[in-house]
């Protein structure tokens, strides 16, 4: 769905929300309103996110609350001083100052990247069996006696049969080690990627871009096929020292690029090493340790690759680094809000 | 599932509500407890709350039937979130008192704890004025013109500051990754 037909429908869910509290509304308008619930799916999606929403605010209280009477005046010039921050683009034509036009550029492209999730995907991070959140790393021994490093931000099901022993990387990056087993094939699909193995240690990483499979000791066969399961013989073959990449929009797998072992999953140790990465995925990964919140404004990703090492441990000083060296300006809100911008 | 219809003054209007409007409902209780079956009992409860009625009380029957299955709703889903369980399954027909219930998982927990911080984040973001009008309208629930009123602004204003918020605060809590 485009971004601007989902922003459509959050708009109209949150119409409906406010013209069924109204006291002069019809039956009438509650049909219509039913119709256009029942009219499909993204619909339903909409209404719900908007009234758990009310729910959650009912209960805001749990933390530290917000009391109408509380609220001070906001330093002007703080980019919650904008009227122009509503997401829906509409009407608010308030003249603003040339500091605050920028920080209403920033925001507005922040809230547009912001609005475009995957319902689906969300939902599936939401009932992984296993998942992390930002700023934790986390190692899980899964009932085959594999061992599986989940990094920040990551979500991923296991499940075994007689046959094979299944992982779904849903979202995020993960390291395994699996155990030996020429029975029971070791399986990780991300996406239509599936990587078979009987007994190795690899990284799997999606990104915006597709996914990648590394792998650290043994072999494994990696092909873009989730329906059947790989035999030996099938797919590519990627050594211990190489890394291969799925692109989502290309058909065919690229060719093995050698890498240094050691530096697979280095983020087990709170490292970062990139090699030729593009800026949105050092970025991502950056984003998904940084507890804090992280609005990018940019209106296109510049080219050049990185290549550096990241220290994952203070993602904040990271993407300070990230910013001097690539030429971004790097602006801190308090609250644990930071601003990156491209200039 | 048979209405009580008895009590209704008139039993075919009703049935007739209830047929077809059920599947509709169910979808708008789903969307907040994200559970079909446990929709499914808060549309029976709905509408026999109806059937308790008299025609004369109620106006606007569906309106009635909408509304009490969305606070229905969004109490149960607060009460997933605050009594840190989850709802597994209700049984038949006793409804919504006897759920079972198993806890929250940390990790889930921690997804719960993040909404509320979440929220209060969203609107801390918001300008002033905005920020009065969302809390007023979604933390103290009231209507757009006793906001206009206590904000002193036109109600048209004050409709525009809540959408502005309210839409603001569901897109931190719903949009981009948790």
């Amino acid at each position: 769905m485009s971004i601007n037909k989902q922003k459509k429908i959050r708009e109209e869910a949150l119409n409906w929300s406010l013209l069924l509290e109204e006291e002069q509304s019809d039956d009438k308008i509650y049909n219509a309103f039913l119709e256009w619930l029942s009219a499909n799916e993204a619909n339903v999606l909409a209404w719900g996110e908007i009234e758990k929403t009310r729910a959650i605010a009912l209960d805001s209280h749990i933390t530290p609350m917000n009391k109408v009477d509380n609220i001070t005046e906001l330093q002007t010039g703080s980019p919650a001083d904008l009227t122009s921050i509503t997401p829906l683009g509409n009407t608010n034509t308030k003249k603003v100052s040339g500091a605050s036009l920028k920080w209403a550029v920033a925001l507005a492209a922040t809230i547009l990247m912001l609005i475009y999730i995957d319902p689906v995907l969300k939902f599936r991070v939401l009932t992984a069996d296993f998942s992390t959140t930002a700023g934790e790393r986390r190692q899980i021994t899964l009932a085959d006696g594999s061992v599986m490093h989940l990094a920040s931000a990551s979500a991923a099901n296991f499940d075994e049969t007689d046959e094979k022993r299944v992982v779904k990387l849903i979202k995020g990056t993960a390291f395994f080690h699996a155990t030996k087993d020429k029975k029971r094939p070791f399986i990780v699909h991300h996406n239509r990627v599936q990587v078979r193995v009987t007994g190795t240690k690899f990284e799997v990483r999606s990104k915006r871009s597709g996914t990648d499979v590394a792998v650290r000791e043994g072999e494994v066969l990696v092909a873009n096929d989730r329906q059947k399961t790989l035999k030996p013989g099938e797919g590519t073959a990627v050594q211990a020292g190489e890394r291969i990449r799925s692109n989502s929009n290309e058909k065919d797998i690229s060719k093995t690029i050698k890498i240094e072992p050691q530096n697979i999953a280095s983020w087990r140790q709170g490292k970062l090493i990139v090699d030729n990465w593009r800026a949105e995925d050092v970025l991502d990964a950056l984003r998904n340790n940084f507890e804090g919140t992280l609005l990018i404004s940019t209106w296109k990703y510049s080219e050049p690759r990185i290549t550096g090492v990241f220290d994952l441990n203070t993602p904040k000083a990271a993407l300070k680094i990230f910013a001097e060296t690539q030429g971004w300006q790097f602006r801190e809100l308090g609250n644990g809000i930071v601003i990156l911008s491209q200039v | 599932m048979v209405l009580d219809l008895e009590k209704r003054d008139d039993p075919a209007f009703a049935l007739e509500l209830y047929r077809a409007h059920r599947q509709s409902l169910v979808l708008l209780s789903s969307s907040i407890v994200g559970c079909k079956s446990l929709a499914e009992d808060i549309v029976h409860e709905a509408f026999e709350r109806l059937a308790q009625k008299k025609q004369s009380e109620i106006e606007k029957p569906l309106r009635y039937v909408t509304m009490t299955v969305r606070n229905l709703s969004i109490d149960l889903y607060r009460s997933q979130q605050r009594e840190r369980k989850v709802i597994l399954y209700s049984i038949e027909s006793e409804k919504l008192k006897n759920i079972k219930t198993s806890e929250h998982s940390p990790e889930q927990q921690m997804a719960i704890k993040q909404d509320y911080v979440r929220f209060n984040e969203a609107v801390n973001e918001l300008p002033n004025l905005t920020k009065k009008a969302t809390i007023l309208h979604l933390v103290e629930q009231l209507s757009v013109r006793a906001i206009a009123e206590r904000l002193d602004v036109p109600v048209t204003k004050a409709y525009r500051l809540i959408k502005e918020g309210t839409s603001h605060c569901r897109d931190r809590l719903w949009a981009g990754e948790r």
